[in-house]
């Protein structure tokens, strides 16, 4: 069975930018996000949720600060700094253009 | 951009709390927790799954690390400090190890630095590459009928050198060159007191040509050759020297032999002459008058006779010009300048051929360099092979020791890239220590070997040299990672763990392994104590050679009249002057010092006829020559005072020259020479050493140097009372009482002299020496070792053996035994070894046959006084165990 963040590790990145854009966000904010937008398709793994956002932190795209959950417990929350924002519309673009690349390979060209 | 860069850089430096990683975490697991008892699950079923959902916490936390941009440095500090606490842990190993590295690399970079010097360093000007020191091909000497000064394939005449640099479709440019005088350096005076320096007389493209950088002023024009303007460039060194740096040396005089000249620049830096070893001073134009003459000779100038050929070439030849194509082109016009100067020649006899040797390192030029540096830097390589099995051999030991350690941490989860890494981290600090410390010895080993080896020039270790030594010393580190890595893997981890004896790994294999490292060790220490006896018995043959005069208090200097006063008067002025001074024997004097390796050789007339192919050599010597030298007159006369310009000219022969030449006649009244050359012979002396204490008995004459017109620099011989160099500032002040700015040119003993005469040879016989005793050392050192610590393993099976009944002289043949096998087998394998070795030595030898077998039979019971020594203290140490001890250990 192919897992999912097998098949993400690539873009996995680019989904956690794309959710911190809307508002900043805990961990397990981000994971039940993009299980929920996804219907459920994309079960982000806890083992590679934190190293990611600690890779994209310590590179500078994103930034954590403390704060109180909707709950009112202390938790970390991520949110998507300057260079991430410009990271993040990069990221965009080359998804854009590879996923209608491999549609075209494919041949289920959508009609546009 | 910038704050991403600033961010990297942050966390490159700080780091997260660990804190702040399990608060997120604990977050986390609370909000899974909470939205699973959402779910209606109970609280503990919720906590499980939620625990199982996530994972391997530590894990994750790892993971979390590593993304850290400063994490790599973590892991290698954590080693680095992992390393050092393991070397701490014994000082014993660790300095022997950091020493033996150090020794070994440290004698192999200085070798190499003087390899580098002699045979590849290039000229420190532009474009080195087309350089060429121009000689004659095939190791001929100058056209017979020429009479030359120097080296005779190196000379060439003024007239020669004109016609060549013509051809600039082949040069694009010809570079003629002399030194001042034979020892090259000529008394220089700038201030108040006489000094001296080593200059030339070089050609107007000299600058230009090499493209040598000027610090300060200008070189040379064509114009300052063919005017032989006294204009005078000095080289950076002897400007900071002599003139301590002045900045306004432009325009300054010195006055060299007397003569006037004015500064006109300053080479840059590190520009020492072309002149390959030594490093030139000064340079000045080619030059017509007589006192500044090439070579210091009192005749004809360089542009006098068309016959005589001194000067030095170098060339640049044209790119796409190869060094046969320019001898094939150019030998018309050499053959040419040959017939219209000298006449013709038989092409049977010499050939036009000139040889261009590119102008890399010395050996280029000069090849007597060569084999000694290449045997120097095989010896050393020897050394650091010993050197570096040792190490491995005690890092085996060391390693297998600690298998426990490797095993355990195995267990629990090292990877084999964990413990290499570890591994490759300790010896990378072992190799590292020892570097750095080689180091040091090399650069004061090297500062030795340079003034022992005579070359002043481009021995401080450069780049080439750094890198040598980093590449030595990585391979090094790698070796010792890997080896020791090799056992620790391999190794059966249950079993290391489960038994508390450390032998488990010390498998038959193993055993046969080391004995054959150890064999190896022995044959390779006997070529180096091979090498080593018969360099210090050539060494001691060349101390204890007759020399044919009496050395010992006899001190010797070489003067040079001044001004262009008459030279006769000058010499029978301090001749006189010396001799009546207390303490002061007798005193007479040479035109070529003997032990410098300077002498005149010309062709051979006796009684009229030309001997073919006969050479003699010659002095000229001042009166009473052979008293002062203790050189017996066996017949006939020494040389008089009488013997003047007007009298009869006169000569002696040696012993040799009588029998050679004239074997059934009396030696006295024949005629040498022809013309109006011609020397009555009025005596024979016995043979004496004039060129070194190598050289074979040659065929020899001495003239009245008081009959020549004019004499340039002699030697002058002083026999004195007491010891001669107590005499030496009396002297001094003597000569400086009549001629106040003529210095004392190399004041030393004629035993010195000599002693200087086989200066090299001197030289690698005592690195030689020193090479071999270091080899049996670190030898002895590795046995030692590796026997001690066999000895030590093996401390269960011996009480055990004494516990059945063993007697202790039987457990101490046991362990000498194996040393016995050792030593047999090294010796097997280090005999044939030896003797296809010894083979490059020979032309190092003197006086002793490279297979001399009384220095073989020393070299074998140095080795197995060294084994068996090496062997018996670990054995009786065994001997000595006492069996319930070692029993009880297990």
């Amino acid at each position: 069975m192919p897992t999912p963040t097998d098949l993400l590790q690539g873009t996995l990145d680019l989904l956690i930018l794309q959710t911190l854009a809307l508002e900043p966000m805990h961990g397990w904010g981000v994971a039940q996000r993009i299980q929920q937008v996804s219907r459920d398709v994309l079960q982000i793994g806890q083992g590679s949720l934190y190293p990611a956002l600690y890779r994209l932190e310590y590179k500078g795209w994103i930034r954590s600060d403390w704060g109180n959950s909707e709950n009112n417990r202390r938790a970390k929350f991520y949110r998507l700094t300057a260079a991430g924002r410009k990271r993040l519309e990069t990221e965009l673009e080359t998804w854009d253009r590879l996923s209608a690349a491999i549609a075209l390979v494919l041949g289920r060209v959508a009609e546009v | 951009m910038i704050t991403e860069f600033l961010t990297r850089l942050r966390f490159l430096i700080l780091r997260k709390k660990p804190s702040e990683f399990d608060d997120e975490i604990r977050f986390h697991l609370e909000q899974a927790i909470a939205a699973k008892e959402e779910a209606g699950l109970s609280s503990s079923e919720a906590r499980r799954q939620a625990l199982i959902e996530f994972g391997g916490i530590v894990r994750t936390r790892e993971q979390c690390d590593e993304q850290r941009p400063g994490w790599w440095m973590d892991i290698f500090a954590r080693d680095v400090r992992y390393g050092l606490r393991m070397l701490r842990k014994s000082p014993g190993f660790t300095t022997v190890v950091v020493l033996m590295l150090a020794l070994g690399i440290g004698a192999n970079t200085a070798v190499f630095s003087v390899m580098n010097a002699v045979l590849m360093q290039l000229l420190p000007v532009g474009r080195p590459q087309g350089l060429y020191y121009v000689r004659m091909a095939n190791g001929q000497s100058n056209p017979p009928g020429a009479s030359d000064t120097g080296d005779a394939h190196t000379s060439f005449s003024e007239v020669t050198f004109e016609a060549l640099r013509q051809r600039s479709e082949i040069f694009e440019d010809l570079i003629a060159y002399v030194p001042l005088s034979f020892n090259g350096s000529v008394a220089v005076r700038h201030s108040e007191l006489p000094e001296e320096a080593a200059g030339e007389e070089v050609s107007g493209n000299f600058f230009s040509g090499l493209s040598a950088r000027i610090e300060v002023g200008r070189g040379f024009t064509l114009d300052d050759e063919k005017s032989h303007a006294p204009v005078v460039v000095l080289s950076y060194d002897y400007w900071a020297r002599s003139f301590a740096r002045d900045p306004d040396i432009l325009g300054k005089t010195v006055h060299i032999k007397g003569v006037p000249f004015t500064v006109v620049g300053v080479t840059a830096r590190g520009f020492n002459g072309i002149e390959p070893a030594v490093a030139t001073d000064f340079w000045i134009p080619l030059q017509k008058r007589a006192e500044l003459n090439a070579w210091g000779l009192p005749d004809d100038s360089l542009y006098g006779s068309q016959r005589w050929w001194s000067l030095r070439m170098m060339a640049r030849l044209r790119s796409g010009i190869a060094p046969m194509r320019a001898q094939r082109e150019l030998s018309g016009t050499f053959a040419a300048v040959v017939k219209q100067t000298i006449g013709d020649v038989d092409p049977k006899e010499w050939k036009p051929l000139l040889d261009f040797a590119p102008a890399r390192g010395i050996g280029g030029y000069n090849e007597e360099y060569r084999t000694p540096v290449e045997i120097l830097m095989g010896l050393v390589a020897l050394v650091l092979l010993i050197a570096c099995t040792n190490v491995v051999m005690m890092l085996q030991a060391r390693n297998s020791v600690r298998q426990h350690e490797f095993s355990l941490r195995m267990a629990i989860g090292a990877s084999h890239a964990n413990i290499f890494r570890q591994l490759l981290c300790e010896s990378l600090l072992l190799v590292g220590a020892g570097a750095a410390l080689g180091w040091l010895f090399a650069v004061s080993a090297t500062r030795m070997l340079a003034s022992w080896s005579g070359i002043e020039t481009g021995l401080s270790p450069d780049r080439t040299v750094l890198l040598f030594t980093l590449v030595v010393s990585v391979l090094a580190a790698l070796v010792f990672g890997l080896v020791p890595l090799w056992s620790a893997v391999r190794a059966p981890v249950a079993g290391v763990l489960r038994s508390t004896s450390p032998n488990t790994s010390a498998t038959r294999n193993r055993v046969a392994a080391g004995r054959a490292l150890l064999s190896a060790q022995i044959a390779v220490c006997l070529i180096l104590l091979m090498a080593a006896g018969l360099l210090l018995r050539t060494l001691r043959n060349f101390a204890t050679q007759n020399l044919g005069l009496q050395a010992n208090g006899l001190l010797v200097f070489g003067i040079t009249p001044q001004d262009s006063s008459d030279s006769h008067l000058f010499y029978r002025r301090v001749l006189d002057h010396l001799g009546q001074l207390p303490g002061v024997k007798s005193v007479s004097m040479a035109e070529n010092r003997p032990g410098t390796g300077w002498s005149d050789n010309n062709e051979l007339t006796l009684d009229g006829i030309l001997q073919q192919g006969a050479l003699l050599r010659s002095n000229d010597v001042g009166a009473g020559f052979f008293r002062t030298m203790g050189i017996p007159v066996v017949a006939g006369r020494d040389v008089a005072e009488s013997d003047v310009e007007k009298s009869q000219p006169i000569a002696l022969v040696n012993e040799t020259f009588a029998k050679r030449f004239l074997a059934n006649t009396n030696p006295l009244g024949h005629v040498l020479g022809s013309g109006e050359d011609k020397r009555t012979i009025v005596g024979v002396v016995s043979d004496s050493k004039y060129e070194a204490v190598a050289e074979k008995p040659m065929p020899m004459a001495y003239y009245a140097a008081m009959q020549f017109s004019s004499l340039g620099t002699m030697h002058l011989e002083v026999r004195t009372h007491c010891d001669a160099m107590v005499m030496l500032p009396a002297l001094r002040k003597s000569v400086a009482a009549l001629y106040p700015s003529v210095p004392l040119e190399r004041p030393m003993t004629q035993q010195a002299q000599f002693e200087k005469s086989y200066e090299r040879q001197r030289m690698f016989a005592a690195l030689g020496g020193f090479f071999g005793v270091l080899a049996a050392l670190l030898v002895a050192t590795g046995l030692y070792g590796t026997y001690s610590f066999r000895v030590s393993r093996r401390r269960t099976e011996i009480g055990l053996r004494m516990a059945l009944g063993a007697t202790r002289s039987q457990v101490l043949t046991m362990i000498m035994r194996e040393s016995l096998w050792v030593l047999t087998l090294g010796l097997a394998a280090g005999i044939p070894l030896t003797l296809l070795a010894m083979r490059p030595l020979k032309s190092m030898l003197y006086g002793i046959s490279a297979f001399d077998p009384a220095s073989f039979g020393l070299a074998i019971a140095a080795l197995a006084v060294v084994s068996g020594c090496a062997a018996f203290v670990p054995a009786r140490r065994a001997a000595s165990v006492e069996p319930m001890e070692a029993l009880r250990t297990e």
